[in-house]
């Protein structure tokens, strides 16, 4: 990644600026007051910070209103090309990520908010996205302080580690880098391959590929095409069997259907031969009636005219003796008249009425005395029933105060009570004051002793720690071989001796001596001294050499193997001791076992070590809760206070807290106390309740005494009033009855006497009337009957003329009749009738006609469905075979795709695992750098510094210095920033990024500088490195890719207007 | 002899085989198209008097041009007089929009000798008094009888008459039955032969009847598990019509469809010795737990069978169910020396990791294997 080109408008004293950058080495130069800085604070601003971010206030420049604009294009390790445009202004700050292919045509990738979150997903520099939690000032990470520190923090770089990182990103790719630094070349051989077939089937992002040459591609579009194969199947299928089921369905309705209509057409059938039948029956029996007919009514003519002719000759006798009996009624008619004549002439009759009259009056009389006497009895039982009310009302006073007494007294009783309970309820919350306040003393107490604790544990920690350094130091001075040394120790030993056992051929040899003689023997380098005797042989035997040494005679030596096999091993035994010599020096051991001893022992004091920092650190972890501890702590103080403070007003002076529980009898627990106390203020409660809801009747009845009070006043007076205006009602009441009584009979008596007179006057008269009133009545009748008899008279006269005209015709027509014929045939329709099927009860033929025609319909239409039912299945058949080919396909092409799922899984899980086993092997970050950082400095300082001290997170602790290691703050300002630089080109190389330096190097001498510079030429091979200096002279020598004068590119916005030069390109 | 026969059916030209990758899939298909060639150089090799195809010819009855170009250009090789007979079948029958309606290319396109049944009481005189009496389908579903269909042998009719129908002559439980052909139908309608075709299997369905009832077969197997397919009928009608005609089998297709179950590295290395592998459709089951050498020496011989960029496979067509094929990652596994530490690191994880994904981490260390042993080689 390499940075382009920067732009900035409105930033901190620049107007305006812009610089085109190379890769390479790039020096911008300009002098002091110009902005150089400016333009590393805008850079910074522009990768790290949000447009709406207050620390940009910084870049705000005080002789503009204009918020400062920032503008950086860089080019990422892909070759696109980025650009960030920044407006810091506040809440209404801008920024956009535009991307381009070709450096000239941008568009837009991100803008607003997403432009910081997308910048740090191309960066990766271990800068958390905007939005977490926790982000304080301007963002940082060990990336940005190597890359982009401030000019105050030259140093920083030893000081931070990824461990610091707020995101996981930065080491992940510095990881990465430095992996990619120590690989070994089989190993990545087989990650490329892994690589390439993982690529194959997935996106970087582990998507599946979908493009042409996709493996899923084919195989899922075949799966697609065999699964819509079995739906559009499965689908023919549904239609097919919902055809089938129609095809019964309408079968099923169609038999229905059909059967209906001939039951209907039967019914009409049937229906329609009753009728005929009927009508035929009818008809016989018609004819056989009319034939009966004919002869009863030749019968009858006869009869009738036999009994007309009597009933004649009988009513001629009744009219003459009608007419006797009429002549004597009219005589005696005559005789009455004349009596009821001479009996309305008589004067007794005016001397009867007088009487009446008189009667009439009495009765008046008596009337009116029983009304009186009525009025008096309502009015005296008035007052009675007024007096009883009286009564009653005075004694329902009296139940209302008894009942009122009773109420007033239990409430009494209640307050009593409440009273009691009240005071032992105050005694109770006093105990249980006390006893929460010994139970926060008790916590507090406790509190302590763990606080106490927990400070011991910390102390202990940090001796485990010191401790555990010591052991660390101590094993670190046994200078014990590593693995890998004592590996290659292992290997250099074994070839030597295995070249050393391939000269152990096995030799033989005899030696008889002549003269006698002390002779040396060597066996494989036993040396022996002895004297052979003369003349015998004497076999010698040894494995891989053999000496023999006749003094001052001969020296003869055997060596088992050829010469190239001798050479070999001592090759071999050269090569062994060159490995093992600077070893066994460093060490004081001499052999390999005291190697692997010292190692061990090197092994154990780290264990300890390890094991004391396990421990001291699990102390630690205990020790960590102090803040909680104290928390809790202050908690009870408080708590334990603020009861001391509730408990004051009860102590006496000079009374505790504990001479005040002293004086309590039962023990104070603080539970039970409470239960007590809320079972108290429970009942306390529910007492209140009763009296309040009693206190309330109470009002109630005493509202209702006075009521009665008042009413029974009021009837009192009423009562008073009506018995002085009826002082007698009590005697009225008495005889009222039988003064009633009297009264009664006297006017029944009276009613009596003038009945008696009116009917005596009467008799007589009515007598006479009535007879009189008789007779005419006769007469009347007896007129009456003889003009009726004249009438039936001729009647009947009249009626035996027309039978006697009748008769003829009948005789006539009876004669042409056959009786018996016509019974016969009547007969046989009855019975044609009785043999049809009995017609439906109820049924109408009509009806059915049309229930008959609708079935018929309906038997067309389902024929008709049918037809085409049918005719839509004959279409789809085959079907079950295309199912089972279709669902075969599909299970198939299923099994397929699962296979390839499976083998790009593996290839996935195999990519994955690879790369997690690698950085496992690599987690220590910092033994990747150590080696090129620490020949550098070896290098800048003459070999005065040995190797830098750094962790597995880049944690730089130190440097080597005369065989132990130095904390940074005992060197040298100059050596400490030239340290810094180096540490930092390091990682801009590893990343292949820019570096940024900003008038660094400020406290190096003139001979480190040179160094340095040469450094920073050899830095820029591998990545863009970005120098800000006033002093361009110091870098000509060194011929950097790019120079660029920033006065002239740059404009200062203090200067006047017009003043300043507008910005160029200038290299 | 009097009259010679070819009865062929159930061609099926252009089903589709979608279980199958496309090259296998058009490697079946094109094995129909073949196999009507050599059905046709048969009836001219054995001077037959008519080739009679009983239905099922395509797949659809509006097959893609290939097929029936196919056919079409199959018929145009050959300047024949003796009568071929196409009778649409349930796959393939007789609609307005079919490949048999006179205006569709290929009836257009057919040479006089090739005739379509295209209504019911068709007829046609063959050979030397012979005349075949045919009805076709005319859906793809029908609950007609077709050979019932056929008219009765009149009186004095001494031809040797043979029926053609496609239809089936059995019924299966839960099976709809379609086109249904009546037992006896042969003898009922005074035939001397029922060519009819359906059953992809040889059969002769009434073997004691007085007139041979038969399906041919299709000449090429459409699925595992098919049996006696592969062949065509070639019927041989005596001059003494009392004589009954004579029925053989003639075999004409290539193709044979397997499946093996292999439980053990031996019996796979049996099952692909077999030198006639090239003509088969193979599925096979592996259904072994076996250790990394043997699990890669069944890969390689896996490989091998179905070919690759720079040889061709020993299998005609080959699927392979791997479903209880696995490593036993708990076996020793010999990765040779200088293995790189991160390599070896990965061994053991994936190891630990084949304890709960026994199957994608088995494959993943068979991948590693396979990786570590090329680039030692190399």
């Amino acid at each position: 990644m390499w940075i382009r080109r920067i732009e900035v408008r409105h930033c901190a004293g620049i107007a305006e600026g812009a610089v085109d950058l190379r890769q390479g080495f790039n020096v911008l130069h300009g002098p002091n007051e110009l902005g150089k800085s400016t333009l590393v604070a805008a850079l910074r601003a522009a990768f790290l910070l949000p447009a709406k971010s207050s620390l940009a206030s910084d870049l705000q420049d005080w002789n503009a209103q204009e918020p400062p604009e920032v503008s950086v294009t860089f080019e990422d390790d892909d070759g696109r090309v980025w650009r960030i445009r920044k407006t810091f202004s506040g809440g209404s700050g801008k920024a956009f990520l535009e991307e381009s292919r070709d450096g000239e045509d941008f568009t837009t990738d991100a803008r607003g908010r997403e432009v910081d979150g997308r910048l740090q997903e191309i960066l990766r520099w271990g800068i958390e996205a905007p939005g977490g939690r926790g982000r304080r000032g301007m963002p940082s990470s060990l990336i940005t302080t190597a890359l982009l520190p401030d000019q105050s923090e030259v140093e920083a770089i030893l000081e931070q580690s990824l461990a610091d990182d707020a995101d996981a990103s930065g080491r992940d790719r510095l990881t990465e880098a430095l992996e990619a630094l120590a690989e070994d070349p089989r190993f990545k051989q087989i990650v490329d391959v892994v690589q390439a077939k993982v690529d194959e089937a997935f996106t970087p992002t582990g998507q599946k590929r979908r493009g042409q040459g996709s493996p899923w591609r084919g195989l899922a579009d075949d799966r697609r095409r065999a699964e819509e194969w079995e739906r559009e199947v499965q689908r023919q299928s549904d239609q097919t069997a919902g055809v089938r089921t129609r095809i019964e369905e309408f079968s099923g309705q169609l038999a229905g259907a059909r059967a209906e209509r001939e039951r209907l057409l039967d019914a009409i059938a049937v229906h329609e031969a009753r009728l005929e039948a009927e009508a035929a029956l009818k008809a016989a029996e018609e004819r056989f009636t009319e034939a009966e007919s004919t002869i009863d009514r030749l019968k009858a003519n006869e009869k009738a005219v036999a009994e007309a002719k009597g009933r004649v000759q009988a009513l001629d006798e009744q009219r003459e003796e009608l007419a006797k009996a009429l002549a004597d009624t009219g005589s005696r008619v005559e005789a009455a008249n004349a009596r009821m004549q001479e009996l309305e002439s008589n004067d007794a009759e005016q001397a009867r009425l007088l009487r009446e009259q008189q009667g009439e009056n009495a009765r008046l009389e008596l009337q009116q005395k029983l009304a009186a006497l009525a009025a008096r009895l309502e009015k005296a039982t008035e007052i009675r029933e007024l007096g009883a009310a009286v009564e009653a009302g005075a004694r329902d006073i009296d139940d209302l105060e008894a009942a009122l007494d009773e109420k007033r007294g239990l409430l009494a009783q209640a307050s009593d009570a409440n009273a009691q309970d009240q005071k032992r309820l105050d005694s109770l919350r006093l105990k249980r004051l006390v006893a929460r306040h010994r139970l926060a003393a008790a916590s507090t107490a406790s509190l302590e002793q763990e606080r106490a604790d927990s400070v011991a544990l910390e102390s202990q920690a940090k001796e485990g720690e010191k401790q555990a350094g010591v052991l660390r130091d101590e094993a670190a001075t046994l200078n014990a071989p590593d693995d890998a040394e004592l590996g290659r120790l292992r290997t250099a030993e074994e070839a030597s001796r295995i070249a050393a056992a391939k000269l152990s051929v096995g030799l033989t040899a005899e030696l008889t001596v002549e003269t006698a003689i002390e002779t040396t023997v060597d066996v494989d380098g036993d040396v022996r001294t002895l004297t052979p005797d003369v003349g015998t042989p004497l076999e010698l035997e040894a494995t891989r050499e053999l000496a023999v040494e006749l003094p001052g005679v001969a020296k003869f030596r055997v060596r088992g193997g050829g010469r190239d096999l001798k050479e070999e091993a001592d090759a071999a035994e050269g090569r062994w001791r060159a490995a093992s010599g600077p070893v066994f020096g460093r060490t004081g051991c001499s052999s390999l076992e005291e190697l692997v001893a010292l190692r061990q022992r090197a092994e154990d004091l780290r264990s300890q070590a390890d094991e004391l920092m396990h421990e001291a650190e699990a102390d630690a972890l205990r020790a960590e809760g102090r803040n909680v501890i104290e928390q809790r702590l202050a908690t009870a103080r408080a708590e334990r206070d603020r009861h001391a403070g509730d408990l004051g007003e009860y102590l006496e002076a000079g009374q505790t807290v504990d001479g005040l529980a002293a004086t309590f009898d039962d023990p104070l627990d603080e539970a039970a106390l409470g239960n007590e106390i809320d079972s108290l203020q429970e009942s306390l409660h529910g007492r209140r309740s009763l009296s309040e809801r009693m206190t309330v009747e109470i009002k109630g009845d005493e509202r209702e005494l006075e009521g009665e009070r008042a009413r029974l006043k009021e009837q009192e007076a009423q009562f008073a009033e009506r018995s002085a205006a009826l002082e007698d009602w009590q005697a009225v009441l008495e005889s009222a009855e039988e003064e009633q009584g009297r009264l009664e009979r006297e006017r029944a008596a009276v009613d009596a006497e003038l009945k008696a007179l009116r009917t005596e006057a009467a008799d007589e008269v009515e007598e006479a009337r009535a007879i009189l009133e008789g007779l005419t009545g006769t007469q009347a009748e007896q007129q009456s009957a003889h003009k009726d008899a004249e009438s039936a008279l001729g009647d009947a006269r009249t009626e035996l003329a027309r039978l006697e005209g009748e008769t003829p015709l009948l005789r006539e027509g009876a004669a042409n009749l056959d009786i018996d014929n016509l019974r016969t045939a009547r007969d046989a329709a009855r019975e044609a009738l009785d043999a049809l099927p009995p017609a439906e009860e109820g049924a109408d033929p009509a009806a059915q006609r049309e229930q008959a025609d609708s079935a018929d319909r309906s038997i067309r239409d389902l024929e008709s469905e049918l037809r085409r039912a049918e005719g839509a299945l004959e279409q789809t058949g085959g079907l079950d075979e295309r199912r089972e080919q279709a669902q075969e396909a599909a299970q198939a092409l299923a099994r397929r795709e699962q296979e390839l799922e499976l083998d790009y899984q593996a290839w996935q899980l195999l990519q994955e695992t690879l790369r997690e086993a690698e950085q496992a092997g690599s987690a220590h970050l910092g033994s990747a750098l150590v080696q090129p950082v620490s020949e550098r400095i070896a290098s800048l300082t003459g070999g005065r510094y040995g190797e830098l001290a750094l962790g597995p997170q880049l944690d730089a602790t130190g440097i080597e210095l005369a065989g132990s290691e130095r904390e940074f703050g005992a060197l040298s300002v100059g050596t400490r920033e030239q340290i810094a630089l180096v540490l930092r080109l390091a990682i801009a190389e590893a990343l292949g990024t820019f570096v940024v330096l900003d008038d660094q190097l400020t406290q190096t001498d003139e001979m480190r500088m040179e160094w340095m510079r040469r450094l920073l030429v050899q830095a820029a091979e591998g990545s863009q490195v970005i120098v800000l200096t006033c002093h361009p002279t110091d870098y000509e020598a060194e011929s950097p890719d790019h120079v660029v004068d920033l006065s002239r590119l740059v404009s200062r916005s203090d200067q006047a207007p017009g003043a300043a030069s507008q910005p160029r390109e200038g290299t | 002899m009097a009259l010679t026969l070819l009865h062929t059916a159930d061609w099926h030209l252009g089903r589709r085989f979608p279980a199958f990758e496309r090259d296998q899939e058009q490697q079946l298909t094109r094995a129909r198209l073949d196999a009507v060639g050599r059905i046709l150089d048969l009836a001219e090799s054995r001077n037959v008097d008519a080739v009679l195809c009983a239905g099922d010819l395509f797949d659809d009855p509006s097959p893609d041009e290939p097929w029936w170009g196919g056919v079409q250009r199959e018929f145009a090789r050959r300047d024949w007089t003796r009568p071929v007979i196409l009778l649409p079948g349930n796959h393939d029958p007789l609609t307005p929009n079919s490949l048999y309606d006179p205006s569709h290319p290929f009836r257009a396109g057919l040479p006089a000798y090739v005739h379509v049944v295209d209504r019911k009481g068709w007829e046609l005189p063959v050979g030397d008094g012979a005349v075949v009496v045919a009805a076709p389908c005319t859906s793809r579903a029908g609950q007609t009888d077709l050979a019932a269909s056929l008219p009765q042998r009149e009186e004095g009719d001494d031809r040797i008459r043979i029926g053609l129908v496609h239809g089936q002559t059995f019924d299966i439980e839960g099976h709809q039955t379609n086109f249904p052909i009546a037992s006896g139908t042969a003898v009922d309608r005074g035939l001397d032969y029922l060519a009819i075709g359906d059953t992809h299997a040889f059969r002769e369905v009434e073997p004691d009847a007085a007139a041979p009832t038969v399906y041919p077969g299709a000449p090429e197997a459409t699925n595992f598990g098919e049996r006696d397919t592969g062949n065509v009928a070639l019927v041989f009608f005596p001059r003494d019509r009392r004589r009954r005609a004579m029925v053989r089998a003639e075999p004409v297709g290539r193709w044979t469809w397997r499946e093996e179950t292999c439980t053990s590295l031996a019996a796979l290395r049996v099952v692909l010795a077999d030198q006639h592998l090239r003509r088969t459709v193979l599925r096979l089951v592996l259904d072994m737990e076996v250790p990394m050498a043997e699990y890669d020496e069944a890969e390689r011989l896996l490989g091998a069978l179905s070919g690759s960029m720079a040889a061709s496979p020993k299998v005609g067509v080959l699927t392979v169910d791997r479903e209880r094929f696995r490593l036993a990652a708990d076996a020793p596994i010999e990765f040779g020396a200088d293995l790189p530490d991160a390599v070896r690191a990965t061994v053991d994880r994936l190891r630990a990791r084949a304890e709960t994904e026994p199957e994608v981490a088995g494959r993943a260390l068979h991948h590693l294997y396979r990786l570590v042993q090329d680039t030692e080689t190399a």
